[in-house]
């Protein structure tokens, strides 16, 4: 069966700088995936050229299997842009209407699918006002609405709960859920790492344009567990003790954070302390999360600490 | 087709719900205002008194000049956003995202522009029909004929500054439309040529390049001198249709298909 969408060695090169560079990915239809990366990483150019917005430099992609150039494929995809597009002088349903009558529903059937989805998305008492007064988080409402005119088969939003409220991301997990319940394909592009764990079932992080990691989330974060602990003090027999244990530590004075190895506990750590003479005044352990993994792999591709 | 045309309807909706819209209202008002002068028994302009026929010579040429002239200075504004605006804004990205193709938006939007400045232009000649039916018949209103160029003149202009917009800032592609316009209709600016490339620059001491720039911009202007109708030619005899003018509105058909034309290769080779 065809992926919804492929990308194979895609690179888009700008005189100076190279936004995608040799990137390949493939998302199955049916997922829910996650594309993560810092801002300027190359998420928003890799989906605006599967979208035919951006000619790539290099590389191809496709859509439900086909050449993604090919206008009538878009009619199958459902997308929110990174920033709201702005139509001041239309009102909600306006715009969905307009919106609706672009993908060939007319007159009842446009009102009736517009009226629903701003119901659906929070909108309705606001439907009939011009949408030039409206905050950034009505039009990110409105701009979900608009992604989901046509029925999808698959949806890529591009930084959906940007300038949401609570509900506004409450209403976004809600709306992924239902979507992926009816088996379509759902492309989030995100840089904010709890979003992307809670909603998504594969991620691919990028950096620079290049594809660092991409897995299923169970995998990314596979038997991986963070230990804190604080000793009496820290002597270089402790750092080789944990160096031992360890893929990464942070330590700051007497205090250690430590990524263990895989099948490595905490109960590891508390041993290798006793063995090389500290006594543990604390210890808390936590499961690897998704921050975890995307802030080493950015750092490790950076060489080292990425400012905050 | 469907979707060209709803770009076209979108776009006459911003148009007419923006501030553009208080501006038409302005010059329409202002039309009103100068047509409600030749009600007097006699009018002043020049520090020269106009009666009688004179008086409607005079209507005439200034109703005449100042519907087709505001129909193309409406349509070189409009193109100068027309397509340029919204690939910035992000409203043509969203457009082709849900599938539409480039050429299907680039003439949508060309023909709301397009349509928005006719219908001012309409708009101007339906009130000097009104002025002429309430001064009884006596302006021999021949204006519609002058619909042709206005027809085609304000859709050469959107399409020129529209093709200038795609890689000049907006502000210089619409000065652009300017001396275009000026170029093409050489008997509005009269002193212009001459000025640049005639006697007189001879004995200005203009450098060459001047004489062969200027040369060379008149020769790159469409040449539609042949529309060029007076207002007292117009309106007086059933127009001066000749070869003349058929040969400066086929110039200016050409001249739009081909600005089109240029306007869809840089368009489709854009990132959004």
């Amino acid at each position: 069966m065809a992926y919804a969408l492929e990308v194979v060695d895609l690179e888009k090169r700008y005189p100076a700088v190279i936004a995608v560079d040799n990137l390949s990915l493939a998302i199955d239809a049916g997922e829910v995936f996650g594309f993560l990366g810092r801002n300027g990483a190359g998420k928003t150019t890799t989906l605006k050229v599967v979208l035919d917005l951006v000619k790539p430099t290099g590389g191809e992609a496709r859509l439900f299997g086909e050449d993604w150039r090919k206008p009538a494929l878009r009619r199958r995809v459902g997308y929110l842009p990174e920033l709201p597009v702005r139509y001041p002088y239309l009102s909600p349903r306006q715009y969905l209407d307009f919106s609706a009558r672009l993908f060939g529903l007319d007159g009842g059937a446009a009102r009736k699918r517009a009226d629903d989805l701003l119901e659906r998305v929070g909108m309705a008492d606001a439907a009939g006002r011009k949408m030039g007064g409206f905050s950034k988080g009505m039009q990110q409402r409105v701009g979900l609405a608009q992604a989901l005119i046509n029925d999808p088969e698959l949806l890529i939003l591009d930084e959906p709960t940007a300038g949401l409220d609570p509900l506004g991301h409450r209403l976004v997990k809600e709306l992924v859920a239902e979507y992926a319940s009816r088996g379509r394909t759902i492309v989030i592009s995100s840089h904010i790492l709890a979003e992307i764990e809670q909603q998504c079932t594969r991620v691919a992080i990028v950096e620079k344009g290049r594809l660092l990691a991409a897995g299923k989330l169970d995998e990314l974060l596979k038997p991986t567990n963070v230990v804190a602990i604080e000793v009496d003090a820290a002597t270089p027999s402790l750092r080789a003790a944990f160096d031992k244990l360890a893929t990464k530590i942070d330590a700051e004075g007497t205090r250690f954070t430590l990524t263990l190895i895989a099948g490595k506990e905490a109960a590891d750590v508390s041993r290798a302390a006793a063995a090389a003479g500290a006594v543990v005044t604390s210890l808390v352990t936590r499961r690897l999360s998704l921050e975890d993994v995307f802030v080493t792999l950015v750092n490790d591709d950076n060489g080292g600490e990425v400012a905050a | 087709m469907k979707a060209t045309w709803l770009v076209a309807q979108e776009y006459i909706r911003r148009s007419f719900t923006s501030r553009l819209l208080v501006l038409v209202g302005v010059v329409v008002l202002l039309y009103i205002l100068i047509a409600s002068c030749f009600f007097g028994a006699q009018i002043q302009a020049n520090g020269q008194f106009f009666v009688g026929e004179g008086q409607l010579s005079l209507a005439r040429t200034v109703s005449y000049h100042l519907a087709v002239g505001w129909g193309i200075l409406f349509a070189i504004m409009l193109g100068m956003s027309v397509v340029s605006r919204p690939l910035e804004d992000g409203r043509s990205a969203l457009l082709f995202a849900r599938g539409l193709k480039r050429g299907e938006v680039l003439l949508g939007q060309l023909l709301g522009a397009w349509l928005t400045a006719l219908a001012t232009v309409l708009a101007l000649a339906l009130v000097t029909t009104a002025m002429h039916l309430i001064r009884g018949h006596i302006f021999p209103v021949k204006l519609w004929l002058a619909l042709a160029p206005a027809v085609l003149a304000p859709a050469l202009a959107a399409a020129l500054v529209t093709f200038f917009s795609m890689f000049l800032p907006r502000v210089v592609a619409g000065m652009m439309g300017i001396l275009a316009y000026a170029g093409s209709f050489p008997a509005a600016f009269p002193q212009l040529r001459e000025f640049l490339t005639g006697e007189k620059a001879k004995i200005l001491g203009l450098p060459w390049y001047v004489k062969w720039g200027a040369e060379a911009y008149f020769a790159a202007c469409p040449p539609l001198a042949g529309l060029q109708f007076r207002g007292a030619e117009l309106l007086a005899t059933p127009a001066k249709w000749g070869q003349e003018s058929w040969f400066a509105l086929g110039t200016a058909a050409v001249y739009t298909a081909l600005a089109l034309a240029a306007t869809w290769a840089l368009y489709r080779s854009r990132d959004v």
